[in-house]
């Protein structure tokens, strides 16, 4: 069977897969959450862990009621979050096969 | 079934007012909003909390709802009176479809099972599963079986589906797979749902990740260290051999490059962390011989602390 892995994925094809408006989107992309590549919505290309970013970033708006600066500061605390979760993994690891004889 | 009480799981008075249950609500979601939240039934909890802000912050529906509160009371088994008109309600609210029987049963086709899916053609839903790699897995071109269900919006039944899929290369851990079109089935004639594939790296018993780069502690002799050595290392494709070399500090960083995880193009690298380690037991010639060193060595390690 033939797999589309789909790494690139134009505006409207994101849309679809998101759910999203194209004016919300849009909003998005003008606060930053996402950076798509290309210098116009017709150009604008997004991959996989950007569909993720767009659909948590309309979940936070929608149920928490957030404006989109607010969601915007939202998601870089929670990906902040996350980098150090994911640092501290490592670094405590580490220090137990440091410490263990 | 089952009585709710909405009152309850926002925490407020049946008297509150609107603004009340809003800021009830507010404080609530983000405790237990599954984007935010690291606690276990935060899924659960936040849906629960939204069916009952739903009914709580509509005046109709709540007067509707605190109608029907004086015949059932929570956790017991309640049925509405029999001249309750549940399909009066039209009702379409984002993720309605999650709520639960009693929501459906008093307003209406929105809550429950198949009732409110199968009246409007949609897009099928998406789909994650999670994927646990060995690290070695990621290093393998071999395909693999992925096999997961989907539940059919027509039936409600759950259906067993297999996958064989390639792994790409240079996948890094958390990363997504997006399968178009391998999710939920739609209605109608909608697109089906994708299926997205998140990759997990299973904890190695030897190896840290660090991005494309692998972490390897590797124990040493105090002599290995001062003098120098040539030792044998594990990699994921194999053991190596590699050379420590003399007058080595602990904590030191050796390279091995291209024996990390594979990018994609080419491969990271491998960082032999060095760890001194102390010998556990002594023999008498042991001894006499690490005396001599302290009596000869003018070492001293805490040389920092008398500046």
């Amino acid at each position: 069977m033939q797999i589309d892995y789909s790494i690139s994925i134009d505006l409207t094809s994101t849309c679809e897969a998101t759910g999203l408006e194209t004016t919300e989107l849009i909003e998005i992309v003008s606060h930053g959450i996402i950076e798509p590549e290309g210098s116009c919505p017709e150009e604008w290309v997004f991959d996989i862990d950007m569909l993720a970013t767009a659909k948590r970033a309309i979940r936070l708006q929608r149920d928490l009621h957030l404006d989109w600066a607010a969601v915007g500061l939202a998601i870089d605390l929670i990906q902040e979050r996350d980098k150090l979760a994911d640092e501290n993994a490592i670094l405590r690891a580490q220090l137990q096969r440091l410490m263990q004889e | 079934m089952e009585f709710k009480d909405y009152y309850k799981v926002l925490g407020v008075d049946d008297s509150a007012d609107t603004k009340a249950i809003k800021t009830a609500y507010r404080r609530l979601a983000r405790k237990y909003h599954p984007d935010v939240s690291k606690e276990a039934d935060a899924e659960a909890k936040f849906k629960e909390l939204s069916e009952a802000y739903e009914v709580l912050s509509d005046k109709t529906k709540r007067a509707e709802y605190d109608q029907l509160k004086k015949y059932g009371q929570a956790g017991q088994s309640f049925t509405p009176p029999p001249d309750w008109n549940a399909g009066k309600h039209s009702f379409n609210a984002e993720g309605a479809e999650d709520f639960s029987d009693f929501f459906a049963n008093i307003f209406g086709g929105a809550g429950g099972h198949s009732q409110h899916r199968r009246r409007r053609a949609s897009r099928g839903r998406d789909i994650e599963v999670e994927m646990a790699l060995f690290l070695e897995d990621t290093l393998s071109d071999e395909p693999r079986t992925i096999e997961y269900s989907i539940p059919d919006p027509n039936t409600g039944q759950n259906k067993k589906k297999t996958l064989k899929i390639k792994i790409p290369k240079g996948v890094a851990d958390g990363e997504r797979i997006r399968l178009k079109g391998q999710g939920e089935p739609s209605i109608g004639d909608a697109a089906p749902g994708d299926l997205y594939i998140r990759i997990s790296f299973a904890p190695h018993p030897k190896f840290d990740v660090d991005g494309h780069n692998l972490i390897l502690i590797v124990p040493v002799a105090p002599w290995e260290a001062a003098l120098g050595a040539k030792i044998v290392i594990p990699t994921l494709e194999g053991k190596i051999s590699l050379n420590i070399p003399a007058k080595s500090q602990a904590g030191q960083k050796l390279r091995v490059k291209g024996k990390g995880l594979r990018k994609k193009s080419g491969q990271g690298d491998l960082f032999a962390t060095l760890k001194v380690q102390m010998p556990k037991d002594y023999s008498e010639q042991d001894l006499e011989l690490w005396q001599k060193l302290a009596k000869q060595s003018e070492f001293n390690p805490r040389a920092q602390w008398e500046k």
